[in-house]
């Protein structure tokens, strides 16, 4: 009885199971439907916040709301889905459910726990329960009780709500403008941090540093990283911190240079001394004065004297000592174990110990060509931080144009037609950059000169559209030191500075009418801008930028064109051919002090260069130093 | 499951004898169909009842008909302020044998019946009402100290008007707590009304048939009890008893307001036993939510216990009941 018993249960359980399972996927089909409009609400209503804060402040894009929107959404419906579906839920439970459901009055509930055995009966009865429950629940068509309802309301709730996200996103908006900027201000940025990231791992891993020029640069690498990696980071601040770099870097490979320089040097005022206290010992064949010979000339020298220091005669012997003195003393400075060296040799070929003498030029020899290789690494690590300095330089200009572009943008959205002739203008100056036309309208208000090879900076030619200060009728002076100069004449150079495209050719200056902008143009500007007027001479790039940024406004300066078509100076200049200065600098200086001064008063200049332009036009005062007339 | 007593009656039988005794009783009592259900679970559940109502609504004519209808020892008791328990229960005689000599008798009181009526048991003492106590409860009387089992099956159906107060004795909680329901006894409708009228006032009375005999009740009861019930529904239970008592958290606001004390635990047997007749009763094989609700009223009204507050403002109970149906979750998961 009793195992006749477990098997029809067993069988009857089987069955409850499969319509169990079966009215459960019904109902979750059910759920899902019923839930489809309201999990996607909450992502709409974000979205809606979303869109709203935008237009109050800057913070998403349109399509970056959108995206949140759509991913918000999706979130909300697949957590519904997984929950209507992945919710597993005891058999009992869903009997329960059901039982509520189809209104079964606990018949299946009951079932189950018979034939799970959770409550008991008599037999008769729990069968006749059990075929009672199934007759009930085999009339139960659940497609029918558990229709798949679609609440018209709540889609029309949905509805709306994505209507009112497509209105809020449609409508123009002021900040969508801003935060564009933002992004690419920010991915500019970005771009220069891994740039500064990189160049930060070469200067660590070169090993032609010093330990103390390696930890300062890496001080000043790592305190630029940082500042890029600040947020609400201004351009400003960010070409700065880039601009600090870069003079590290410069101001690194300059020590090297200066370093190298004087090693060349000190090698050849020894080679001097060899060749005139023992020309006989030199090396005909070799020209010490060639260039990177100077080393090798040495080392040559040496190595006669070794060689033929036994065929040597007592005069020959002594002169050779003189020399190798002279040379010794001329190294002691910079080479203070190559000049013991030396020294050494020359002491033991006045003593007539020709194998110490030959023993310590062997020395010397090494010393030497030691000498020679850690000024071929040093070359390197110029080039090296040459390169790194102009990456950097590089990444400071794409700042420098963003920050442009921005304000242009600005500039457009608040400038009539007549302003965006203007820059067409400045961009077909642009296209033309490198035809070294005099006769352009300068766009371009500020260059730097070039410095022939030496020069770092790559012209871009982007530049021709995003001066600020026009010089309408006249011919832009495309180098500001040569408008401070007066001078009439541009140099050339076979390499300009990312200022310079424009200008870096044969044009003339203007003729009084030049307009200077120090402030005016974001490219780096000398700050030692030559001031004695002899054009020549190493240039400590300095940013000098524009003001960019969200809520600085623009700024424009133009100056007034001199329409009254007179000359400024005039006279007859036969008298005067060789072209001195006519007009006194005391004047020629005050104008441009009175308009460097107006720029600092109208918060042209930015904070942090308002010092370096002070200085600098102190430096020009009459009487301070060299006057440059 | 349990095994199975000797079976007596199944199913099927149990229907037809259920449907039979109602359809005999709806023969002479005209509506009440509520009413004559509580008694009839009642006495398959081998449980008394105290009915409440207004004289002249067929209280009596109905306990009687049942008796008729199911063939059983019918006794009627009518309570008065004077009777004794000993006219409930009988006494010891002193009577002369047939050889000359005397000895005691035990003359067995009306309580010696399958179906007692307590005809207005609230106008007897609280000492007479006292009498039924241990017949309710063991189907035993003592008296002087012998104990008389009494005849299976034993209900006790009394009655009691509400409305005429004076000289009646309230009975005592323990004596209301044996009574498994306390049935409402309503006016009729006009149309049943109209049919009393018909069926009384003229020269055919109409009389019940034999449809059952004592012995099937109690197989019926047997059966009853047997019926399966989910534990949800038991737990159900539970919870619903606990919310009767005032101090309880689960309570609703009008228990905590008018309740003095809820149900005993009898109250929630009461409940599952009549909930498994009326299961059976309406064709099914389980208890369900709607068998408890269906009892509720009767098997709590007379368990609980209205405070001063309640008394005083003639709070019904059953509309307490009502709110603790209405408060207290199904919790079907």
């Amino acid at each position: 009885m009793a195992s006749v018993s477990q098997v029809l249960l067993k069988q009857r359980r089987e069955a409850f199971q499969v319509i169990l399972n079966k009215w459960d996927r019904r109902y979750r089909q059910q759920q899902a439907v019923q839930w489809l409009p309201r999990s996607v609400v909450p992502g709409l209503v974000f979205g809606i916040v979303l869109a709203v804060m935008s237009r109050t402040r800057p913070l998403l894009l349109p399509s970056e709301i959108i995206m949140a929107t759509v991913i918000a959404a999706i979130a909300g419906l697949l957590v519904m889905l997984l929950a209507v579906f992945l919710w597993r839920r005891p058999l009992l439970v869903v009997a329960r459910r059901f039982d509520d459901l189809f209104g079964l009055q606990e018949r299946i509930s009951t079932a189950w726990e018979l034939t799970e055995q959770r409550i008991h009966a008599r037999f008769n009865l729990t069968i006749h329960q059990l075929d009672d429950s199934w007759d009930h629940a085999r009339r139960i068509d659940a497609s029918e009780v558990l229709r798949l309802h679609f609440n018209w309301k709540e889609w029309g709730l949905v509805a709306a709500l994505i209507a009112i996200l497509a209105v809020l996103l449609i409508l123009p908006n002021a900040n969508a403008e801003s935060i564009l900027r933002d992004n690419q201000q920010r991915a500019t940025i970005d771009a220069a941090e891994d740039n500064l990231r990189e160049v930060t791992e070469d200067v660590a891993s070169d090993p032609s540093l010093t330990s103390e020029q390696r930890e300062e640069l890496l001080q000043t690498l790592e305190r630029s990283t940082e500042t890029l990696q600040e947020e609400d980071l201004s351009i400003e601040e960010a070409f700065a911190a880039l601009a600090d770099a870069e003079a590290a870097l410069d101001a690194s490979a300059q020590d090297i240079q200066d370093q190298v320089n004087s090693q060349a040097s000190a090698f050849e005022l020894a080679e001097e001394a060899l060749q005139q206290e023992a020309p006989d010992l030199q090396n005909s064949q070799q020209n010490p004065n060639e260039g990177n010979a100077q080393g090798q000339a040495f080392q040559q020298f040496l190595n006669n004297l070794a060689e033929n220091l036994d065929s040597l005669n007592q005069q020959q012997r002594q002169q050779a000592a003189n020399a190798l003195q002279n040379a010794a003393q001329a190294l002691q400075n910079t080479n203070p174990e190559l000049a013991e060296a030396l020294q050494n040799a020359a002491d033991a070929l006045q003593n007539g110990d020709l194998d110490q003498a030959a023993e310590s030029l062997e020395e010397a020899q090494n010393q030497a060509q030691q000498a020679q290789q850690q000024a071929q690494q040093q070359q390197q690590s110029i080039q090296s931080l040459q390169q790194n300095s102009q990456s950097i330089q590089q990444s400071a200009n794409s700042i420098s144009q963003q920050g442009q572009q921005q304000q242009g943008q600005q500039q457009q959205g608040q400038q009539g037609q007549q302003q965006q002739g203007q820059q067409q203008q400045g961009q077909q100056g642009q296209q033309q950059q490198g035809q070294q036309q005099g006769q352009q309208q300068g766009q371009q208000s500020i260059t730097v000169p070039g410095e022939g090879e030496g020069q770092l900076q790559q012209g871009d030619g982007q530049q021709g559209n995003q001066a600020l200060i026009q010089a309408d009728g006249g011919q832009s002076q495309n180098q500001a030191n040569s408008a401070i100069q007066g001078q009439q004449n541009q140099q050339s150079g076979s390499a300009s500075s990312p200022a310079a495209g424009l200008g870096a050719g044969d044009g003339t200056g203007g003729d009084g009418t030049d307009a200077l902008g120090p402030a005016a143009d974001n490219q780096p500007v000398p700050q030692n801008n030559n001031p004695d007027g002899q054009g020549e001479g190493q240039f400590e790039q300095v940013f000098a930028p524009r003001r960019v940024g969200p809520g600085q406004g623009e700024t424009q300066i133009i100056l007034e064109p001199d329409t009254s078509d007179v000359p400024v100076v005039e006279g007859d200049f036969s008298e005067n051919p060789e072209g001195n200065v006519t007009v006194p600098y005391s004047e020629v200086f005050s104008d441009y002090s009175d308009a460097a001064n107006r720029a600092l008063d109208q918060d042209y200049i930015p904070l942090g260069l308002r010092d370096v332009v002070r200085d600098y036009f102190s430096s020009l005062e009459p009487g301070q130093g060299d006057d440059g007339q | 499951m349990t095994d199975a007593p000797p079976q007596t009656i199944d199913i099927e039988e149990f229907s037809r004898l259920a449907k039979a005794i109602e359809a005999e009783v709806g023969q002479v009592i005209v509506g009440q169909h509520e009413v004559v259900r509580s008694v009839l679970i009642c006495i398959i559940a081998g449980r008394h009842a105290l009915l409440e109502g207004v004289p002249g609504l067929g209280k009596t004519m109905l306990i009687r008909t049942l008796s008729e209808a199911l063939d059983l020892k019918f006794s009627r008791i009518q309570f008065t302020p004077d009777l004794m328990p000993s006219d409930i229960i009988g006494t010891d005689i002193l009577e002369e044998t047939e050889d000359g000599r005397r000895a005691f008798r035990f003359q067995e009181g009306p309580i010696f019946a399958n179906l007692v009526l307590a005809d207005e048991i609230n106008r007897a003492t609280p000492k007479t009402q006292s009498a039924l106590l241990e017949a309710m409860q063991e189907k035993t009387v003592t008296v002087a100290n012998r104990t008389y089992a009494l005849d299976s099956p034993f209900f006790v159906l009394a009655t009691q008007n509400p409305l005429e107060m004076e000289g009646t004795y309230p009975l005592p909680e323990a004596q209301l707590d044996r009574f498994m329901f306390k049935v409402h006894v309503g006016f009729p409708s006009t149309t049943e009304l109209v049919t009393i009228l018909e069926r009384t006032t003229g020269s055919d009375v109409a009389a019940a048939q034999k449809v059952a005999e004592g012995k099937q009740m109690v197989s019926m009861g047997a059966l009853a009890l047997d019926t399966p019930i989910a534990s949800h529904v038991s737990e159900y239970v539970a919870r619903l008893i606990i919310a009767t008592h005032p101090e309880n958290d689960t309570a609703p606001e009008k228990v905590k307001q008018f309740v003095r004390y809820g149900s005993s635990p009898r109250g929630a047997q009461a409940l599952i036993i009549g909930a498994k007749v009326n299961a059976l009763l309406e064709g099914r094989f389980n208890v369900s939510f709607d068998d408890v609700e269906a009892v509720a009223p009767a098997a709590l009204r007379h368990r609980l216990l209205l405070n001063f507050e309640g008394l005083a403002e003639g709070v019904n109970p059953d509309d307490i009941i009502a709110d603790l149906i209405a408060s207290v979750p199904k919790q079907r998961e």
